[in-house]
């Protein structure tokens, strides 16, 4: 009996893996959240014209820490009209106060939100940190990066470079 | 009746690609598998697999969302289960937010009430051995209006107690306690002013059939000249007989304050916390503890769990950020209680971490901290380690060390963590832990001087979609803390493969 149940389980996981159903996603563009500088935003609001990157990270994360830096270096080689990068913290109240100088310490000049409640990082299943997803400008997420190991930034760089030679 | 639930599951999905031409659906699945077991527990290996399916679909401003959970031990034909665990219909419009099922929200910032997810976390205990997905969810509804700058939160609903597993008897109530309560809030530019009136309804022995408790909160959030903000929230249970401006033994009220700011390179997070007679129902609320949540392995286990009976501190954080790019961050924490006497904390610390790039391929952190924990005896505590990130021309190298003593009654030792990690960007990495202690608590018998705990972990991506873990050796259990949670990790000893899917 175990085993069938492990045979169906791995089987639809597979199923689902194949069927590639993703479609558009633009609930995520709706959920409104407040910026560390008090503003309340949209992820649409703040959306490039062509892909939105859209990083998932927290202050208790080693390797979201270390990958901020590579991400705000690789912000600056892109015009944010066209590749809008967009931070969202989901740190708990345990540490929201320490997310805003925690951000100008490490210099992010992109937008970051704050979800404590899990709204958008519900609405994207998210379920690792960091998690970062490129969209493109109807909100569907092309790209998906569960972790992050130093190097990591090459691929984001090569996907971005593809998804926009693709849109052209 | 398993088959039942699989048949659900299998028709959830079935339905769910016949309509999703219409609408959008997205998942995720973690499954884990494991053959090991507790050390030194009998038999050595037992094997396990616990698997969760996250589904989501969306239609214009429609949502449905579901979640199925199965275990399946190779021990205690009683604890094993397949359920739905999770459903949840929602609503969204640019003023109207309607949410029914298993949901997520909270009250300010969680002086009164909070339901949170621990991602990809799975809660297990030494008492009952199931396995199951770690949430505090509220099932029940949740409505929210927006117009202009008004906000109003309407929340009823049952919150999970997350130590409960799912196998109990149906006697036992995993949702004892139900909470009713509405948050106003109004926005004026970058300052917003707010009002929580909360009823909370226990079904404890002692209180079957008794009237709600009542609670009123205030709160205020705001930005001031740019670079300076600050969070307050007063929370107080009201009473017939208690003035709402007493604060004496006899009242029961929550107090925080955070302020943040940043000048030029430095940037600075001040925090007090004021808790007194404040532990609700099974835990449904989730105030800011005031304890750095520590990314370090020996600090993250040494942690403190605040007492809200009877608890007050503060928590300063500063960073300062040189031209070169280097980091420095200092930390200081205390926290007292009206049982101790004022000069004696039941917690103190201190922490300073210098992050710095020596070479173009090398960045390092390196971290020192000391504490005092007089709740759990340890009169002092001291750490120290490094952590240092090589990149090759393909691979990547990690180095990490840590190293900590401990002070506790006629006891002294050390703990030791070290890790090497090699890997390849977005494809696979291979790490050597190794944890080695002398805590007398940890041994196995009382003849030992040490315990260790080797370990070898794995993780291949074989696309964007999947990633593939492997643990195999000895973890060390204990306290851990999580996405500002803070719980209990068993020891474990085996292997175990974990498979994480999205699509």
């Amino acid at each position: 009996m175990k085993q069938t149940y492990l045979i169906c389980f791995l089987l639809i996981t597979m199923g689902l893996v194949q069927t590639h159903t993703l479609q558009a996603q633009s609930a995520v563009f709706q959920i409104k959240l407040k910026e560390i500088n008090g503003y309340y935003r949209t992820i649409g609001d703040l959306k490039g014209s062509q892909l939105t990157i859209v990083d998932f990270w927290a202050t208790w994360c080693k390797p979201c820490v270390k990958s901020i830096p590579k991400l705000v270096e690789l912000s600056h080689t892109y015009d944010n009209e066209t590749v809008a990068f967009v931070g969202v913290n989901v740190d708990s109240p345990r540490n929201t106060s320490k997310v805003r100088p925690f951000a100008m310490s490490r210099r992010i000049d992109y937008p970051v939100l704050l979800d404590s409640d899990q709204a958008l990082y519900g609405e994207l299943l998210v379920s690792v940190l960091p998690t970062l997803f490129i969209l493109d400008k109807e909100g569907k997420v092309l790209y998906t990066h569960e972790g992050y190991t130093t190097g990591d930034e090459k691929i984001f760089k090569e996907k971005i470079d593809q998804f926009l030679s693709d849109a052209k | 009746m398993r088959n039942k639930f699989l048949l659900i599951c299998v028709c959830l999905l079935t339905s769910a690609f016949a309509i999703h031409a219409q609408g959008q659906i997205q998942g995720s699945n973690l499954m884990e598998y494991q053959l090991g077991n507790i050390p030194n527990q009998k038999p050595a290996y037992q094997s396990s697999l616990f698997d969760q399916l996250d589904l989501s679909y969306r239609f214009k401003s429609f949502g449905l969302d579901t979640r199925i959970e199965q275990y399946y031990p190779s021990f205690g034909e009683d604890i094993d289960y397949t359920r739905v665990s999770q459903f949840k219909f929602q609503y969204k419009s640019d003023f109207l937010d309607v949410e029914l099922g298993n949901i997520y929200a909270s009250f300010g910032r969680g002086l009164l009430m909070r339901t949170y997810e621990i991602p990809g976390s799975i809660w297990e205990t030494r008492g009952y051995r199931v396995r199951y997905g770690f949430y505090r969810d509220l099932l029940g509804a949740a409505v929210t209006m927006k117009y202009n700058h008004g906000e109003v939160k309407l929340i009823r609903g049952e919150v999970l107690d997350v130590t409960l597993p799912p196998t109990l008897s149906k006697d036992i109530d995993r949702r004892p306690d139900l909470i009713e309560g509405i948050q106003g809030s109004y926005r004026l530019g970058h300052h917003s002013l707010g009002l929580i009136y909360m009823r909370h309804h226990s079904e404890s022995q002692s209180t079957i059939d008794a009237d709600p408790d009542r609670y009123l909160s205030v709160f205020y959030d705001g930005v001031l000249f740019d670079n300076f903000s600050i969070y307050g929230e007063m929370a107080k249970k009201l009473y017939d007989d208690v003035s709402i401006g007493d604060f004496s033994d006899e009242a029961a009220y929550g107090g925080y304050v955070g302020v943040n700011f940043y000048l030029g390179n430095f940037g600075v997070s001040l925090e007090y916390k004021d808790y007194h007679n404040f532990s609700l129902g099974t835990g449904i609320n989730d105030p800011p503890t005031l304890v750095k949540e520590h990314s370090y392995r020996l600090l993250n286990r040494s942690t403190h769990i605040p007492s809200l009976t009877d608890e007050s501190g503060y928590q300063v954080e500063v960073y300062y950020t040189m031209e070169n790019g280097s980091i420095v961050t200092l930390n200081t924490s205390r926290a007292s209680n009206q049982i101790t006497d004022d000069n004696q904390p039941v917690f103190q610390e201190y922490f300073a971490e210098y992050q710095f790039n020596p070479l173009e391929t090398l960045s390092a952190k390196i971290f020192a901290d000391y504490a005092i924990d007089p709740l759990n005896n340890e009169d002092n505590r001291y750490a120290a380690g490094t952590y240092l990130d090589v990149s090759h021309s393909k691979l990547t190298s990690t180095l990490e060390f840590e190293w900590q003593y401990i002070e506790r009654l006629d006891d002294k030792f050390s703990n030791l963590y070290a890790a090497y990690t090699l890997s390849n960007p977005s494809s696979y990495s291979v790490s050597l832990v190794m944890e080695w202690t002398a805590d007398p608590n940890q041994f196995a018998q009382d003849t030992d001087t040490f315990n260790y705990y080797p370990a070898v972990v794995g993780s291949y991506r074989p696309n964007s979609k999947n990633i593939i873990t492997l643990f195999a050796g000895k973890r060390r259990g204990g306290p851990a803390c999580n996405s500002g949670v803070c719980y209990n990790v068993l020891d474990f000893e085996g292997v175990e493969l974990r498979l994480n899917t999205r699509f």
